[in-house]
């Protein structure tokens, strides 16, 4: 496996050491540019019965490098390809649980997958929080659908809060699981203060939210849930996701957060990247964000007026109405971000998140605001 | 209601089929209008003859108008009512029951039907 | 194919207004409750989705969401939790006033067989220590209480020290006319937190009035800068009552709270209580109230978009219940009623009374709402036989004319004052001030919040956030 070539591209200089870990054991290495080829090699030393080996020279895919940091952690893969999944000066990192999901979101971003990695993934983490460095202030668990992992999951959250008892966590899952009031008390039994749940809300009408999730149920199950997770007085972070088929309902969306849940700490509303099932599905799911401004306007003031934390994600500001520019947040990662040409003579690109670089298609009403 | 007519300057008399508003109904749609009149109830079979004598004054023409539509309208009204209280009797009792149950007590046993 | 789920609706203009049974509203076409009951609703219209998801109708007999549904419910009772929390000691019948509606029934001065004596008091505190609750409003109520501050004091101490080992979070607050509040009485607010509570009708004139005295107005007004220079200018909370005379100057009254720097408003209608009144006279008394409480709310609100905060209180009691998923305990307006659950007098004759109003009955022999001696045992005094009657009315979902009515959840029941207006427990719907003015104002707010719902909602959001 660490003969494999892989693919090569342009690179800058790394000369430092990276601390790497596969499957096996936790291994050291050293990344440079070669010299004649300017091909970026890694060279990776391993010890096996305090021997050390030195493999041969892999070379690198920069995709999966961009910007990389002294203290990142990187997975070496048994087929041969590098992953960086952990981001020293990234306040995003996550841990990454399964790829399978018990919906099917037309909107999702990362197409669930029916393989059984549970186990993979778990002792994956398991090693990875052990080797995480205590200057960590922040991890999500994500997936896929987090809660699939069941009790091992409590296990993880655990682990973490025995290592990191100040860390904020952000747990995002669809809620489904939670509507068994036993998990939610074996969750809060941890005591784990900086827990922050996010959950997706689709509608305020179980038929839409449950054809949106793809998934007989999902409504009452997430609603459940919220209010057992509720009684533990757990944080929650609702996320609605603003798409074609509740875009019209937007207003009524936030009523009914307000008046059914009105212990939520924070909503957010996100726009859609183009990327995954929405591609597929984009004729019934896709909407240019420019024709909800209203709406979404409607939904965000209303709930601001009653006192709940109100953000908007995911959203060029030169989309949003000028009221909402206030909650607008840079939610795109860094690493993902885009701006165009003409967003560099808009004056409030400063203050803008951007559009997702990963999306196939943008708004074609992006456009810079002059005053 | 079957008929509505005024008998004279103080009195109107109506009949109402109980099979269409039932005893309750008819009561209920009453209720609102034993403040300014006295009510004179008969039941022949399932007709309910009622006369309603004003307290006070005597019957303009807008007052005779506005009691038939008052009547009218409650007795649709109560109707739609009834059905609701019917229809509704043991899901109030269910929700009240739950809202107020000791929680750790109160087995729930699995109440909901699957779709 | 859906099944219903409990509901009641009432007609408004050229709506009706649908009410679930947590309170949620849905302003909706005539005629479609009928639709609804009549299963004629398509699953494809709008509506259906809106009467879903509010809880009106349920695909299945029992909804998915019942137990939510039932957590909303019980968040609406939640004042109950607690029971008693409001507990009035009336120190004294005595007073220095003579205002044209007052309910006291005010004996003069001298007399100090109408003061609370210190057993009463010992006897009263304990039982106050007695309710479940953990937050305790002692309010010291009269005549005029400051008349006996030495009682006072003996309350206040006795209750700190009582305290110590329960533990409760206690306010207290002390109603007073304000004429006399010398130092003594401000040092001892200031020591224990005390609020004042005082009276103020409105301008000079019609303060004045009121209260049957030349200079009350200038007194008051005297004791309320001295109070707050002393305490603090939230300490003190004014309260007025709608005389006859009042109803002729809702401006006036606004304006005169705003100058005396009060950033809200209490709009109380007379109590049929107390001094004399002729039937005929109070039903005539309120419909002119309510027309007074629109005029002074459009004015309100007026007053608040030109950038002003100015509260209307009872309209924000309302509001609370109609907008917001939340529990609001108002002692005068909630089912089960106030009277027991939330508060209970201990009278200067050594006896316990279910209101202020019940007590009221007793100064004219009457003593139908005496629950018994403060010397009683406290689950003979709160669950005995005379409230176990009581009880039976003081529920509205339970009441004639009351359990039909789409404003249930809004409103209340009062078995006090049906009894003293109606001679009756349960009350007589039809005829009753109580319904009427209380229909009245529900019906105005609703069509505020669908005809003029730009101007009025912000401002409306504004008084519910700021508590």
């Amino acid at each position: 496996m660490l003969n494999q070539k892989i693919k090569c591209l342009d690179y800058n200089v790394f000369d430092e050491v990276l601390i790497y870990y596969t499957s096996d054991r936790i291994l050291t290495g050293f990344c440079f540019v070669d010299g004649d080829t300017n091909d970026i090699k890694i060279q990776i030393v391993f010890e096996v019965d305090n021997i050390q080996f030195e493999s041969k020279y892999i070379l690198v895919d920069p995709k999966d490098f961009i910007n990389i940091e002294i203290g990142d952690i990187l997975l070496f893969r048994t087929n041969g390809t590098l992953k960086n999944i952990f981001r020293i000066n990234s306040l995003d990192n996550v841990l990454f649980i399964t790829e399978q999901c018990n919906n099917n979101c037309l909107m999702c971003s990362q197409p669930p997958k029916n393989i059984n990695d549970l186990d993979y993934y778990y002792n994956l983490n398991s090693k990875l929080i052990e080797i995480l460095p205590y200057s960590v202030l922040k991890i999500g668990i994500t997936g896929g659908e987090p809660t699939i992992l069941n009790d091992r999951l409590i296990v993880l959250i655990n682990q973490i809060a025995t290592k990191f008892p100040e860390i904020e966590i952000q747990l995002l899952s669809n809620g489904r699981q939670f509507s068994d009031i036993h998990y939610v008390h074996k969750l809060s039994e941890i005591g784990k203060k900086n827990l922050f749940i996010g959950i997706p809300l689709h509608s305020d009408f179980y038929v839409d939210h449950d054809y949106i999730s793809q998934s007989n149920n999902a409504f009452n199950q997430t609603l459940k849930g919220l209010y057992n997770l509720a009684r533990y007085s757990f944080s929650i972070e609702l996320r609605v996701i603003v798409n074609k088929i509740n875009y019209k309902r937007l207003e009524k969306i936030s009523d009914y957060i307000f008046k059914n849940l009105p212990f939520i700490n924070h909503v957010a509303f996100m726009g859609m990247e183009y990327i995954g099932l929405v591609p597929k599905y984009n004729k019934i799911i896709w909407i240019d964000p420019i024709e909800y401004k209203e709406d979404l306007k409607k939904s965000v003031l209303n709930l601001s007026s009653w006192g709940i934390n109100v953000s908007v994600f995911n959203i060029p500001l030169c989309l949003l109405d000028e009221n909402l520019i206030i909650y607008s947040v840079k939610s795109i990662s860094d690493w993902k971000v885009k701006y165009f040409l003409q967003c560099e003579d808009c004056i409030l690109k400063v203050d803008c998140g951007g559009s997702f670089g990963t999306s196939l298609k943008h708004s074609p009403n992006i456009k810079p605001i002059f005053n | 209601m079957i008929s509505f007519k005024q008998i004279n300057n103080s009195i109107a008399q109506c009949e109402i089929d109980s099979l269409i508003f039932n005893e309750d109904v008819i009561t209920k749609a009453l209720y609102w209008l034993t403040a300014d009149y006295f009510i004179f109830q008969k039941k022949n079979n399932t007709i309910f003859e009622i006369q309603l004598e004003l307290k006070e004054g005597s019957f303009s023409e807008n007052k005779i108008d506005e009691l038939k539509s008052q009547l009218n309208q409650n007795l649709i009204d109560f109707k739609t009512r009834n059905i609701i209280n019917i229809e509704t009797k043991s899901i109030r009792e269910i929700l009240l029951v739950k809202a107020f149950a000791n929680n750790d007590d109160f087995e729930d046993f699995n109440l909901t039907l699957k779709e | 194919m859906y099944y219903l789920l409990p509901f009641r609706f009432e007609r408004l203009d050229n709506y009706e207004i649908l009410v679930n049974e947590v309170g949620d509203y849905l302003i909706c076409p005539i005629e479609t409750s009928n639709k609804i009951v009549s299963k004629q609703i398509n699953e494809n219209d709008e509506i259906y989705k809106d009467l879903i998801s509010n809880f009106f109708i349920s695909k299945t007999p029992i909804p998915a969401l019942i137990d939510n549904f039932a957590t909303r419910y019980r968040t609406k009772k939640s004042f109950l939790d607690n029971f008693t929390s409001l507990h009035i000691f009336v120190m004294t019948v005595r007073c220095n006033q003579n205002c044209i509606y007052c309910q006291a029934s005010s004996k003069e001065t001298d007399h100090i067989i109408y003061d609370i004596s210190y057993e009463t008091l010992d006897f009263s505190i304990d039982l106050m220590f007695k309710s479940p609750s953990p937050f305790i409003t002692m309010e010291f109520q009269g005549g005029e209480p400051t008349l006996v501050f030495d009682k006072i004091k003996y309350a206040i101490e006795k209750s700190e020290i009582l305290n110590i080992s329960k533990e409760k979070k206690i306010t207290y607050v002390l109603c007073t006319n304000s004429v006399e509040l010398n130092d003594n009485i401000l040092n001892l607010c200031k020591i224990y937190n005390v609020l004042i509570s005082t009276s103020l009708d409105g301008p000079e004139f019609l303060h004045n009035k009121n209260r049957g005295k030349k200079n009350s107005y200038q007194k008051v007004i005297e004791g309320i800068d001295n109070a707050r220079n002393f305490l603090g200018h939230d300490r003190i909370s004014a309260l007025m009552t709608t005389s006859f005379f009042s109803l002729d100057y809702p401006k006036e009254i606004i304006d005169s709270y705003i100058e005396n720097g009060f950033s809200n408003i209490f709009l109380r209608a007379l109590n049929p209580y107390g001094l004399v009144y002729k039937a005929n006279d109070m039903k005539n008394y309120y419909s002119r109230f309510i027309n007074f409480y629109k005029i002074a709310l459009d004015y309100i609100i007026e007053i608040n978009n030109k950038g002003f905060y100015f509260e209307e209180s009872f309209t924000s009691i309302i509001l609370k219940k109609i907008l917001t998923p939340f529990s609001v305990g108002f002692v005068d307006l909630q089912s089960p009623a106030g009277i027991i659950n939330s508060v209970v007098v201990y009278n200067y004759d050594g006896f316990v009374y279910a209101s202020d109003e019940s007590r009221m009955l007793a100064e004219h022999n009457d003593y139908t709402f005496r629950l018994g001696s403060v010397k009683d045992e406290y689950l003979n005094l709160f669950y005995g036989e005379k409230v176990i009657k009581i009880a039976k009315t003081w529920s509205n979902e339970a009441l004639t004319g009351c359990s039909d009515c789409a404003f249930q959840a809004y409103c209340g029941a009062d078995p006090v004052r049906n009894y003293t207006t109606q001679n009756d427990f349960e009350g007589f719907r039809p005829t009753s001030s109580f319904c009427l003015k209380n229909k009245a104002i529900i019906k105005h707010l609703f069509s505020l919040i669908i005809n003029r719902t730009d101007e009025v909602m912000p401002v409306f959001k504004s008084w519910l956030n700021q508590n």
